[in-house]
């Protein structure tokens, strides 16, 4: 692999490695609390 | 001047690796929709066309999540090589995974608006300033494209037209596809989640990815001294039959140094294939075989045999009292360089 081709991998590997997880954690945090209500309409499917 | 578009070089193991890729993820979305409907909410359940949408998308996501492993996984430990060899056509695959998935959203939930369904699905959501019910489905729709992009050029037609370091640039945007997945898979799935089960998956899939590359980028080669200008590869005798050792120079790319019928010879360690780790393949029939994709370079000049084309820069050696010295300077590729005999 080359040397800079390598050295840019690693810079967005350390940088995702904080990213993806940070993502989830904040979806999860930022979810409704409660019960959620139920849907009243249900469509049927194309014909 | 053109290039000539050449099909699939099939051979038994692209034959084998294919079909059980194609054979593990029929199973996977067979599976997810006979067991899932046991495990939903009894006062939310899902019909079959949100399970066959989640049972692509879940598949989708989990295929990308190893394929991403791949690189990183071979680095640590070598056993893990033949799932590199073949690892564009499980991209491939991927795509089509998540194209159905998209299909299914698509005829599910943007059917019944007052415009065409690809016209819904970009204006029918403009809630960008909240969380809850966010259009996630942008997301998505870039990681598609990405993937899409990706699938189009992973032939090796594109590789050599668009040269190895521009080809891997382009292909580093699966990085991009990957976050943009989990940005998709968080606002939108995980929102309305009826069990921790996915986040649990989500969360394994993106720490695990994560912790293989930050753990495979770790293990830097050292740098060789240098004597009168010559590189210091360490003794002779480590180096064992038929194998390399890799020689890294101050600022430049690294040298791969092989051992065959008792000599050694130095050329570049980038394949011209797909730049791989020379030094990590083997001499197989006088040739030095890379590990990535079993492209081969004579050992005295670094040509491939004919009727193959690619050359590779060859090195000067010396042994003095047991110990290999390279020239870093490269010779012109394809350069004979007559092998030094290990005493």
């Amino acid at each position: 692999m080359r040397r800079r081709h390598r050295d840019a991998h690693r810079v967005i590997w350390l940088v995702l490695a904080g990213l993806l997880p940070a993502v989830v954690l904040l979806s999860l945090a930022l979810r409704p609390i409660g019960p959620t209500e139920a849907p009243q309409i249900q469509l049927a499917p194309p014909k | 001047m053109s290039e000539r578009y050449a099909p699939v070089g099939w051979n038994v193991t692209k034959i084998v690796y294919d079909a059980v890729a194609l054979a593990v993820t029929g199973v996977y979305i067979s599976v997810f929709l006979w067991v899932a409907p046991s495990f939903q909410h009894v006062t939310l359940p899902l019909d079959e066309y949100t399970m066959r949408m989640n049972a692509f998308g879940t598949c989708a996501f989990l295929l990308l999540s190893v394929i991403l492993s791949i690189g990183p996984a071979t680095r640590l430990d070598p056993r893990f090589l033949p799932l590199l060899y073949n690892r564009r056509h499980f991209g491939v695959l991927t795509a089509a995974v998540a194209t159905t998935h998209a299909y299914a959203a698509l005829d599910w939930y943007f059917s019944y608006g007052p415009y065409d369904r690809f016209e819904m699905l970009l204006r029918g959501n403009t809630s960008f300033s909240q969380t809850q019910g966010f259009p996630f489905e942008i997301f998505g729709i870039f990681s598609l494209l990405v993937l899409f992009l990706l699938a189009a050029t992973s032939h090796d037609f594109w590789l050599r037209f668009l040269t190895p370091p521009l080809w891997k640039a382009l292909h580093m945007t699966l990085y991009a596809a990957y976050l943009s997945v989990v940005a998709h898979i968080s606002l939108g799935a995980l929102q309305a989640a009826q069990n921790p089960f996915l986040a649990v998956v989500v969360g394994f899939c993106v720490v695990g990815v994560a912790a293989l590359h930050v753990a495979a980028s770790r293990r830097r080669a050292t740098e060789a001294a240098l004597m009168d200008g010559w590189l210091d590869a360490g003794p002779a005798e480590a180096i064992g039959e038929d194998l390399g050792v890799v020689v890294t120079p101050p600022n430049a790319e690294s040298i791969a140094v092989f051992r065959h019928a008792g000599r050694l010879s130095a050329v570049t360690n980038l394949c011209a294939h797909q730049n791989g780790p020379l030094a990590e393949g083997r001499v197989i029939d006088g040739c030095i075989t890379c590990p990535w994709h079993g492209y081969q370079y004579r050992f005295e000049d670094g040509c491939a045999p004919p009727p193959f084309t690619e050359t590779l820069a060859t090195f000067q050696l010396r042994i003095v009292d047991g110990r290999v010295w390279v020239d870093p300077v490269p010779k012109p590729p394809s350069t004979v360089v007559t092998p030094v005999p290990v005493p």
